[in-house]
Order: structure tokens, then sequence, then C-alpha cells
């Protein structure tokens, strides 16, 4: 029986793990640094604009926190995963330019705007008419307006666990807290926002 | 769980459910939990309201999308970030 040729199946490349680009950066290579940068600067965006509220600030704060993970990746002891450890990085970078915001800015330029308060909650579906659609981006700005007004423990803590999807083991390991602090930021946190959004809900 | 009525009927200022309703809502997996929950906001409107409405935010958050990051400020990053590792 003639042996078959085996045929050359091309199989995708398996992403490079994170510790060994960090592994890499740490021994001078850049390109593993841009390629950490590729992989995470949407997630850390996210962060950024989720606890800055603007874009603005949201891009400074993006940034530095790829800055910061550069210039000190080098102590980076893997003790935690790079992601937890990027994470932190940039939470920690815009609650600091977040609490220096609030003390130049003793008025918001963004004042409350009180919309109609009988919407009916509204979940995302498939048909997206125009009048859903509105009411959904009403809905996203609310959110976001009641999370920046979030105390700042709690604000951190929502962005990561509800927004964000963090579990709460690895928002306990972000934010350096236990996760029971987590959980009791968690529940304060949901309970300030729901009452900002009640009307929503 | 006692619940502190006013002559109303209703349920205010029940520290103790609001508490136990946002575990269960953060998803705590606890029969017993679950149990005084949900026998709580059967018998109390003001709680089983309080309870739908974090339902409904926890959900809507998890279906919150990503912000779309904007091709400027991509752009200013990646500046940011050659210069930064190229002039080491």
């Amino acid at each position: 029986m003639p042996e078959h040729k085996q045929l050359a199946v091309a199989t995708p490349a398996l992403p490079v793990p994170d510790d060994v680009l960090v592994r890499r950066v740490q021994a001078g290579n850049t390109e593993a640094f841009e390629e950490l940068v590729r992989r995470y600067e949407r997630k850390v965006y996210n962060i950024t604009y989720r606890l800055m509220g603007n874009e603005q600030d949201a891009s400074e704060a993006l940034q530095d926190a790829f800055m910061r993970a550069y210039r000190f990746i080098g102590k980076f002891q893997f003790k935690s995963s790079f992601f937890t450890w990027l994470y932190r990085i940039a939470t920690n970078v815009s609650l600091s330019k977040l609490r220096k915001r609030e003390k130049i800015d003793t008025v918001s330029i963004d004042q409350p705007v009180n919309e109609a308060g009988d919407l009916p909650f509204e979940i995302p579906d498939v048909k997206y008419g125009p009048e859903k659609l509105m009411k959904q981006r009403e809905l996203r700005a609310a959110l976001q307006k009641a999370v920046d007004e979030l105390p700042e423990d709690y604000r951190s803590v929502v962005v990561l666990r509800d927004l964000e999807g963090l579990s709460n083991e690895e928002v306990s390991n972000v934010l350096h807290l236990s996760v029971a602090a987590v959980k009791s930021r968690l529940h304060r946190g949901r309970l300030v926002l729901r009452e900002k959004l009640v009307s929503y809900l | 769980m006692k619940k502190r009525k006013k002559q109303t009927g209703e349920c205010h200022e029940c520290d103790e459910a609001r508490e136990l309703i946002a575990r269960y809502v953060g998803g705590e997996e606890d029969e017993e939990l679950a149990r005084q929950v949900l026998l709580h906001a059967q018998t109390c409107a003001e709680c089983a309201t309080l309870l739908r409405s974090l339902k409904r935010l926890v959900h809507y958050c998890s279906l919150e999308p990503n912000c779309e990051m904007p091709v400027a400020v991509r752009r200013e990053l990646w500046v940011t970030i050659r210069r930064e590792i190229h002039t080491d």
C-alpha cells in the first residue's frame, strides 16, 4: 500500500504568551513591547476612558500608562499576570490624573443634563430602530456620567469589574485590595450607580 | 431576615436587605443567600424594585461595548511609544 503523502497543513501560529514577550522586552527587544501595546491598547484605553470620562484625558492616561509600563518592565517579576500589572498601572495613572484634575476643576463643565425620567430599560438586541438606538445612547451617556460621579474608591472597582468584566480576584490583584474589600466597594458602588440611574432602570 | 416595616407596609432603610441583595446580584453563589433575598423581595415592594433594578444595571454594564479608540488617540499613542522606546 503506497504511503500517503503527508499534506502540509498550514496551522495558524499560536500567539506568543505575554510572559515570553515581557522577557524579550526585559532583554532589550523593543518589538516585543510594541506587540504588547498592540495586544492591550484597546483594553487599556477602555479603562482610562471609563475612569477619566473624556477622550483627551483618557488619551493622556493611556500614553502615560504604556510609558510607565515600558520604563518599569525591568522590575516586573512575574508575580502576577502582565495584564494585571498593566491594568494596575493604567488605573493608578488615571486615578492620579483624576485627583489632579479635581483639584483644578472647581466647577464641572459637564453640568448634569436632566433627561426625561421615564425611559424604560432597554436591552440591546438585533432590531436597532432609531428610537432604540437613541435610548441606548442616552443610557450609555447616563451610565458614563454616573460612573464619572462615583467616588474614586467605587469607580475603579465598578469599571474593572462590571464594565471591563474582570473577576473579583483579578480586580483585587489590580487594585491591591482584598477580595472582601472589592466586593464591599462593588456593592456600594452599584447602589450609588443605581440611585443615579434609577429612572433608566 | 427581620424587616423593619413602617405603618405603610413599605420596607424603608432596610440596610440588611440591601446588602444581601447587592451580594446576590454580585453573583455570590449561596443558596441560603438567594433564598433570603427572594423571600424578602416577595414581601417587600421596595426591595423587589431594588433587586430588579440592580440586576438590570449589572446586566446593562455587562453588555456595554468597548469604547472605540479614536484613530487620533491611537496615532498619538504610537508616536509617544516609538519616541519612548527608540530614545533609550
